[in-house]
């Protein structure tokens, strides 16, 4: 007798489907999986044999092949568990084949029939309805995350009895998610919780949450750097914090995602799929709507970052997709990592070629940069950094040239005194919901322009956008002209003073704007002086 | 020693050629044979009789190189590039020169000699300074470089090169003494500060160009910078350096030597310190300097009024005195970095306008941007 179970692979960012088929036939008894499978997918017979015999369903002695199809793609993972534990019922006749037409099986098996979470459900469940499929089941965990895709009925099962129950005889009969909740839910209680323990290293530092995010209120004084995050949240632009230790950077850095503007519904999905390839969805937050974001110690690898591995993973620059990259301490992260960052910066993601195919994940991210301007972290404050030229600049060129080249903003946070300390205390600060009011409204602005945040501005745009009005003009020409500016830097700072604009309502960029994004811009700190190694 | 010094110079400028011979070798012949063409056409017994073997074959064979047309068609030849060559008894020979011990015999010049009537400081320092080094050399260099003082140094890392800088930012001129050919750039980073100086200052050196830099050249060449100047000022230097032989020098040839006062605990500031205790003169500020050692009264009285440079600096800084006055933000600016948010505070100014008008200050050279938050008030 042969069955045929639909499921899906991940491949990349996008889910292919798989038919899971199994034949039952007179022989030798035996249990063959084929379809070039990952050792993971080797061990689902197992897995299956003993949930069914869990189950109460005696396998009989046949030989039982299971081919997953197409058979050329390595399947990796631990979702085609549960289709083949349904091949197996409807090859011995458990299940009738038209139940299980157009309805997508996956999930994880536990011995005892236990129907446990698995990886990207979201991407699935979207391919699958591309491909006609009209009801999902997929495990409890996972059923959120799936409802996100709409015009689809998601099931969400907890054990395997329930799967054969619903497939039997009456149908799948539609249930209400309410119902759902408080169904099957029996066995351990780790599942009470509704979530798994995650790798650590995984975890994300925030997702969903709204309350979490700290305020900008809280941070007194640092007028300049708190306008340069205002500005950079506002046009998606990178921006480079320094700073003596301990004068706020990471504090300003964290409280950059509750000034960002909100994500839009793709975008949501988009950073949503991200996640539930990596696994970091869960029932209770089965979507992401506050932007990401990611903070990695500096000990983190190139392939970590970048995402990696043989079967390739989202890396952290995927994870921070459509949200904020923080990297404290930015020079300790070595040359080699940060300049891994030169092509995803550019092109907005990361393409990956491992043995087992080249992978692609969305990496537009905002890369937001925290470092000590020199070894001791006091320069230039003479009267205590007792750092060398040399040191200086061995420490700074860390960040290799191109890597600054793509940093549109940089902020220096300054050391406070205890007087402003005692007395910034006392009044309170601009709160965040006020800065990010703002920033939604420069942000209207540029969607309404064309959709795309400045940041990523082409130079036909800027040329388009970019009207500067005379004394803008003539502001520009003497900056050019004084600061031997490349034509690179003069398209960036273009895209900020747009920023600037922006924020202030207006249609044309004046010179107060051109004047601000000059003053922000990266040759305008001594670190990288104009003249280069000349002045040195 | 007095010559015809316009044909003595073609021998000269052999004998500076004659590979194997030492400055001192030089002086001796021109001694004992009365002048450089006397040298020539000696012959080699003569040679012999005053010189160890080789030298005299060493000098020998340079004349056979010559051959028929004589030591003047070589010197023509080298004329004819950019660098000119001016030996001991040449009218402009610096006199300064002349008046330390174990002078050189001759100066191979790219661009202008220091004046013999403007005053001459030289600002030297470590390779490696620290950020208070190179805030106090710039002010030094753009301080003297206003009331018209020459500033001399070497063209090296740190110190030096940032001292010129500034003085040629400040419309002063500078000199530098190379240890190595004056067509030879080095270090190769101050390409640019070298291609300036050929311009609107003087590239000096005793060695022949093409020479490559040698250590054991560059702390000769200190004497020639102590030499050159009325006064050495000394920046930052370690406790053992190349800028205290310089200092010593200078006190060999009589000229005053300041030190530029540091944190004892520093180490780039030990050596500065240390002179200082040695008896150094405390350069606490370069008007005092000027002044405790009359050096600008000195050549100025003489030279009647100074230098057209000299006016024009001081002038300068009347007018940014008077410019204490003008409304804005620039006010507020010192020569020490400020803090944006110190600089709302003082001024009560708005911040964007605040921004504004420090940016347009920096495109007229009035303020700079010392890092993204601070800035700082220029000249």
């Amino acid at each position: 007798m042969f069955s045929t179970i639909s499921t899906a692979a991940i491949c990349g960012m996008e889910a292919v489907m798989i038919q899971a088929e199994v034949d039952v036939s007179q022989g030798l008894p035996s249990f063959q999986m084929v379809g070039y499978l990952g050792s993971e997918v080797k061990e689902a017979g197992e897995r299956v044999r003993v949930a069914l015999k869990n189950m109460g369903i005696t396998i009989p002695p046949m030989r039982i092949t299971v081919n997953l199809s197409p058979a050329d793609i390595r399947k990796g993972g631990t979702g085609y568990d549960l289709p083949v534990a349904v091949g197996i019922l409807q090859a011995l006749g458990h299940v009738e084949a038209q139940q299980t037409e157009k309805v997508l099986f996956v999930g994880e098996l536990s011995l005892n029939g236990e129907v446990n979470e698995v990886r990207g459900v979201l991407p699935m469940v979207r391919a699958a309805r591309a491909e006609g499929i009209v009801r999902c089941i997929v495990p409890w965990e996972n059923e959120n995350e799936g409802a996100l895709i709409p015009d689809m009925e998601i099931i969400g099962v907890s054990s395997l009895e329930e799967v054969a129950e619903l497939l039997k005889g009456k149908g799948c009969k539609k249930r209400k998610r309410d119902d759902l909740k408080g169904t099957g839910r029996k066995g351990t209680d780790r599942k009470g919780t509704g979530e798994r323990n995650k790798p650590a290293s995984l975890q994300c530092d925030r997702i969903g949450g709204e309350g979490q995010i700290p305020d900008f209120a809280e941070v007194s004084g640092q007028a300049g750097a708190k306008r340069a995050a205002e500005i950079a949240a506002a046009g998606f632009h990178n921006l480079l914090l320094f700073g003596p230790p301990g004068s706020g950077k990471t504090m300003i850095a964290k409280r950059i995602p509750g000034i960002l503007p909100e994500l839009t519904k793709e975008e949501s999905l988009e950073v949503s799929s991200v996640y539930s390839i990596s696994g970091l969805l869960s029932r209770r937050n089965p979507f992401i709507f506050t932007r990401p974001f990611l903070s990695p110690h500096h000990t983190i690898t190139a392939q970590a970052l970048s995402g990696g591995g043989t079967h390739p993973k989202p890396g952290v620059i995927s994870l921070a997709h459509k949200g904020v990259l923080f990297l404290d301490e930015m020079p300790e992260f070595g040359s080699k990592v940060l300049d891994m960052l030169r092509q995803p910066l550019e092109e907005k993601r990361i393409r990956i070629a491992r043995l087992g195919g080249s992978y692609e994940y969305p990496a537009d991210f905002m890369l937001v940069g925290a470092m000590n301007p020199c070894p001791c972290g006091y320069y230039p404050d003479m009267g205590r950094c007792r750092c060398t030229q040399t040191a200086i600049r061995r420490y700074q060129e860390h960040l290799s040239g191109p890597i600054l080249d793509r940093i549109d903003i940089c902020a220096e946070v300054l050391a406070l005194s205890m007087e402003e300390l005692a007395s910034g205390s006392g009044q309170a600060g601009e709160t965040s919901a006020d800065i990010r009011s703002r920033v939604l409204r420069a942000r209207n602005i540029q969607e309404k322009r064309g959709g795309r945040f400045n940041a990523a501005l082409t130079p036909e745009e800027i040329s388009c956008f970019c009207e500067l009005d005379r004394e803008g003009r003539k502001l520009l020409e003497k900056a050019f002209g004084k600061m031997k500016l490349s034509a690179r830097a003069y398209y960036r700072i273009l895209r900020v003073a747009r920023t600037i604009a922006d924020l202030d309502g207006s249609k044309k960029i004046g010179k107060m704007h051109l004047a601000e994004a000059v003053s922000c811009r990266m040759a305008g700190s001594r670190y990288w002086n104009e003249t280069g190694a000349d002045d040195r | 020693m007095i010559y015809d010094w316009e044909s003595q110079q073609p021998y000269a400028y052999w004998l500076e050629c004659v590979r194997g011979l030492g400055r001192k070798t030089r002086w001796e012949l021109v001694e004992t044979a009365g002048s450089p063409q006397a040298v020539y056409e000696m012959t080699g017994e003569e040679w012999r009789a005053v010189l160890p073997e080789k030298k005299a074959q060493a000098l020998e064979r340079a004349r056979d190189e010559c051959g028929a047309k004589g030591a003047e068609d070589g010197y023509r030849q080298f004329c004819k590039g950019e660098i000119s060559y001016i030996p001991h008894m040449h009218p402009d020979y610096p006199k300064r020169l002349r008046k330390i011990p174990d002078p050189p015999f001759g100066i191979f010049l790219w661009g202008k000699l220091p004046g013999e009537q403007v005053p001459a400081v030289a600002i030297i320092g470590t390779r490696d300074c620290s950020e208070y080094g190179r805030y106090m050399a710039e002010r030094a260099a753009e301080e003297l470089a206003a009331k018209g003082i020459g500033v001399i140094s070497g063209m090296a890392r740190g110190i030096d090169g940032i001292s010129q800088r500034a003085a040629l930012r400040a419309g002063g001129n500078t000199y530098a003494v190379l240890g190595n050919g004056v067509d030879i750039c080095y270090p190769p980073e101050n390409r640019g500060l070298y291609e300036e100086l050929k311009r609107k200052g003087g590239i000096l050196s005793e060695y022949l160009p093409g020479t490559g830099p040698k250590a054991g050249l560059f702390p000769l060449r200190n004497r020639i910078i102590s030499g050159l100047s009325d006064l050495v000022l000394i920046v930052e230097a370690r406790e053992k350096s190349g800028t205290l032989i310089t200092a010593d020098m200078a006190l060999e040839q009589g000229k005053e030597v300041y030190a530029v006062p540091g944190r004892i605990t520093d180490p780039l500031s030990k050596g500065c310190n240390r002179l200082i205790k040695q008896g150094a003169g405390i350069a606490l500020s370069i008007e005092e300097m000027l002044e405790e050692t009359g050096i600008l009264n000195l050549r100025m009285e003489t030279d009647g009024g100074g230098s057209t440079e000299g006016g024009k600096g001081i002038e300068s800084l009347r007018e940014m005195d008077g410019k204490k006055e003008q409304a804005g933000i620039v006010r507020y600016l010192d020569f020490y970095p400020k803090c944006v948010e110190q600089l709302q505070k003082e001024s009560g100014m708005e911040y964007r306008q605040m921004i504004y008008e420090l940016m347009e200050l920096c495109m007229e050279n009035k303020a700079e941007q010392v890092s993204a938050g601070q800035y700082r008030r220029r000249r």
